[in-house]
C-alpha cells in the first residue's frame, strides 16, 4: 500500500480521528474527574443521607446480583438456542421466521423491553419491583448477544471436524456435544461475558422494574429491591441537586471500570484463543 | 432424537416465543387506550396531560423531538461515520486497523447512563454557552451526544460492506489507471453503497431507541418543540419518565404502551428495511 496520502485520503483519515476522539478522551476524563471522590469508603460502605455521604457497596453487589440472575436465564436459552440455530435447525420456513424474530429483537430499545418486563414480570407474575424482575427483563434483552455469539462460535468450527465424528458412528448430538461445543467454548463464553457487561450498564429496563436509590442495605434475596450502579448514576445526576460531582464521576468511573474490564478482557482472551487456534 | 437435541430446539423456539410475547404483552396492555380513547389527535395534538380531567394524551411533540434528535444524530454522524470506515477498511495498514477497530468496540460497550452524564456535565454547559442559551439540556445537546453513540455501528457496518467489495474491482480500477482515491470513490464506495445504507439504517433504529441519553440530556419539557435548540422530551424519555410513576392499569398506564407499541413498531419497520436491504444485496 502507498503511504503518501492525497488530499481526499487525508480528509478520511482527519474524520477518523475527530470519531474516535470523544469516546477515547470521555474515558480518560471521567477517570481523571473521579479521582477525589474513589476511596476504599467509596466501594465498601453503605450510602448515607440518600448517597450524599458514604458509599456505593449496595449499587455493586446489586450490579453483580444482576449480570448474576441475567446469565442464570440467558445463559442456558441463549446456548441452547445458538447451537439448535448453528446445528440443528432445518432449512425451512420457520427458521427463517426464527432468525427474523432474532434479529428483530436486538434491535427492540430497551425502555420497551423496561415496558414488557414490567407488565410481565413485576405485575402479571407478581415478582414486583425485584431483582427476579429486573433480571429476567434483562435476560431477554441480552438474549440475541448470547444466541448470535453461540451461532458465530459454533460456525468457526470447521465442517470436517463434524464430517469425522460422524464417519465415526457419533450422532449428530454426540458430534456436537463431544466435538463442535469444546472448539466453541471460548466463544461462547467470551460472547456471554459481552452480553453481561452489557445487562450491568443497562439503566432503562431496571428504572421500571425495581432498581432503588440509595438503600443502606445489601440485597437479601431475588425478590428484594436493589441498588444499581447504572441506576445510582441516573438519579445522582439528575436528581439529587446536593449530590457532590466527584462521588458522580467516581460512580461513572466504577460502573466503566467494570464494564471496561469484562469487555476488554472478554475480547482478549477471545483474540489469544483465535491466535492458538491451529485449525 | 436424543432428549438434549430436544431441549435445544425447544431453547431456539423459546427465542421466537419472547419476541411474540413482547408484541402481544404490548398490545394487550395498549388495548384499554386504542379502544376508547385513541383518535386522530392521539398522533396530530399537542398537548399531553395524564392526569387531569378528563385526560387528554398527545403525543406529536415526543414524536417530533424524536424525529429532531435522531436527525441531528444522523447528519453529524454519518459523514464521519462512513469516512472512518473508509480509511479503516481501504487506507490503513492492517496493524493500525485493528487498533482502532478496538477502540470502536469498546465504545460501543460505554453505558448510555454514562453518555448522559457525560452530556450533562459537558456537552450541554459547552452548547448552552456557544449558543447563548438559558439552558444547554437540549435537543440539539442529545442528538450530538447520540451522533457520537452511533458511530461504532455505523464504522462496523460500514467497513464490513466496503470490505465485501470483490478485489477484482479495485484491481480493474486500477489496471485502468484511476488513483486510489478515484478507485475508492467510484468504484469501492458505490459497489458497498447498500451495506452502508443499511449500516445508517440500523443508526437510525438505534438513535430512535436510545432512552437513557435523551431522557438526561434533551431537557424534557413536554410542549412540542418548535427548534431543536429547546428543551424536548422525546418518546423513549417519555415512557422512562412516566411509567415508574403512573397509577397501574390507569388510562395513563394504558398511554403509554401504545407509545411504547409504536416505538416497537418503528424500530421493527426500520430493522426490516435494513435486514432485506442485506438480504437483497446477497441475493444479487
Amino acid at each position: 500500500m502507498r503511504n503518501n496520502y492525497s488530499l481526499k485520503e487525508i480528509a478520511c483519515l482527519v474524520a477518523l480521528g475527530i470519531a474516535v476522539l470523544p469516546p477515547l478522551s470521555a474515558g480518560l476524563y471521567i477517570f481523571i474527574m473521579a479521582l477525589p471522590g474513589l476511596s476504599l469508603e467509596f466501594i465498601t460502605a453503605m450510602p448515607l443521607r440518600r448517597g450524599i455521604e458514604g458509599g456505593i457497596l449496595p449499587a455493586i453487589v446489586g450490579t453483580i446480583w444482576l449480570m448474576f440472575g441475567t446469565s442464570l436465564a440467558a445463559l442456558p436459552i441463549g446456548v441452547g438456542a445458538g447451537i439448535y440455530l448453528a446445528e440443528f435447525a432445518p432449512n425451512n420456513r420457520l427458521t427463517r421466521l426464527l432468525e427474523m424474530a432474532l434479529i428483530n429483537l436486538a434491535g427492540v430499545p430497551s425502555v420497551v423491553f423496561g415496558l414488557f418486563g414490567y407488565a410481565v414480570f413485576v405485575l402479571m407474575l407478581g415478582f414486583g419491583p425485584s431483582i427476579l424482575s429486573a433480571a429476567l427483563t434483562l435476560a431477554a434483552l441480552t438474549l440475541p448477544l448470547v444466541v448470535t455469539a453461540t451461532r458465530q462460535a459454533l460456525y468457526g468450527v470447521p465442517t470436517s471436524f463434524r464430517e469425522a465424528s460422524l464417519s465415526l458412528g457419533a450422532n449428530r448430538w454426540q458430534t456436537v456435544s463431544t466435538i463442535v461445543l469444546p472448539c466453541a467454548r471460548t466463544g461462547i463464553v467470551t460472547g456471554t461475558l459481552l452480553a453481561m457487561a452489557r445487562a450491568a450498564g443497562e439503566t432503562a429496563p431496571i428504572l421500571i422494574t425495581g432498581a432503588a436509590f440509595a438503600l443502606p442495605r445489601l440485597p437479601s434475596s431475588f425478590m428484594s429491591r436493589f441498588m444499581a450502579l447504572p441506576y445510582h448514576l441516573y438519579i445522582s445526576a439528575t436528581q439529587i441537586p446536593a449530590m457532590p460531582p466527584e462521588r458522580m464521576w467516581a460512580t461513572a468511573a466504577v460502573l466503566l471500570f467494570l464494564v471496561l474490564t469484562m469487555q476488554v478482557g472478554a475480547t482478549i482472551w477471545r483474540e489469544q484463543e483465535r491466535r492458538n487456534k491451529n485449525w | 432424537m436424543p432428549y438434549q437435541q430436544r431441549l435445544v430446539t425447544m431453547a431456539g423456539y423459546t427465542v421466537l416465543l419472547i419476541t411474540a410475547l413482547i408484541f402481544s404483552f404490548l398490545v394487550q396492555q395498549s388495548w384499554p387506550f386504542i379502544q376508547e380513547h385513541i383518535s386522530l389527535e392521539f398522533f396530530t395534538g399537542d398537548r399531553w396531560l395524564p392526569v387531569s380531567l378528563p385526560p387528554v394524551f398527545q403525543i406529536r411533540g415526543f414524536l417530533v423531538s424524536s424525529v429532531m434528535i435522531t436527525a441531528l444524530a444522523i447528519v453529524v454522524g454519518v459523514p464521519f461515520g462512513v469516512l472512518a470506515a473508509v480509511s479503516l477498511a481501504e487506507l490503513l495498514p492492517h496493524g493500525i486497523r485493528v487498533v482502532f477497530r478496538s477502540i470502536f468496540e469498546v465504545a460501543a460497550g460505554i453505558p448510555s447512563v454514562v453518555f448522559g452524564f457525560l452530556g450533562i456535565k459537558l456537552v450541554a454547559p459547552a452548547v448552552a454557552n456557544f449558543f447563548n442559551l438559558p439552558t444547554g439540556l437540549t435537543g440539539f445537546s442529545a442528538g450530538i451526544v447520540l451522533s457520537v453513540m452511533i458511530l461504532p455501528t455505523l464504522v462496523s457496518l460500514s467497513e464490513e460492506a466496503l470490505r465485501n467489495v470483490p478485489r477484482e474491482y479495485s484491481e480493474a480500477s486500477y489496471a485502468l489507471g484511476a488513483s486510489r482515491w478515484q478507485t475508492i470513490w467510484r468504484v469501492v464506495v458505490p459497489t458497498a453503497q447498500s451495506g452502508i445504507a443499511a449500516s445508517i439504517l440500523l443508526a437510525v433504529g438505534r438513535a430512535i431507541g436510545e432512552t437513557m441519553t435523551v431522557l438526561m440530556v434533551a431537557g424534557g419539557r413536554l410542549a412540542t418543540p418548535s427548534s431543536i435548540f429547546e428543551p424536548m422530551r422525546p418518546i423513549t424519555a417519555l415512557i422512562a419518565s412516566e411509567v415508574p410513576n403512573a397509577a397501574r392499569f390507569s388510562i395513563q398506564f394504558h398511554a403509554l404502551f401504545t407509545a411504547g407499541l409504536m416505538l416497537f413498531l418503528i424500530t421493527l419497520a426500520v430493522n426490516a428495511v435494513a435486514a432485506s436491504v442485506i438480504v437483497g444485496k446477497k441475493g444479487r
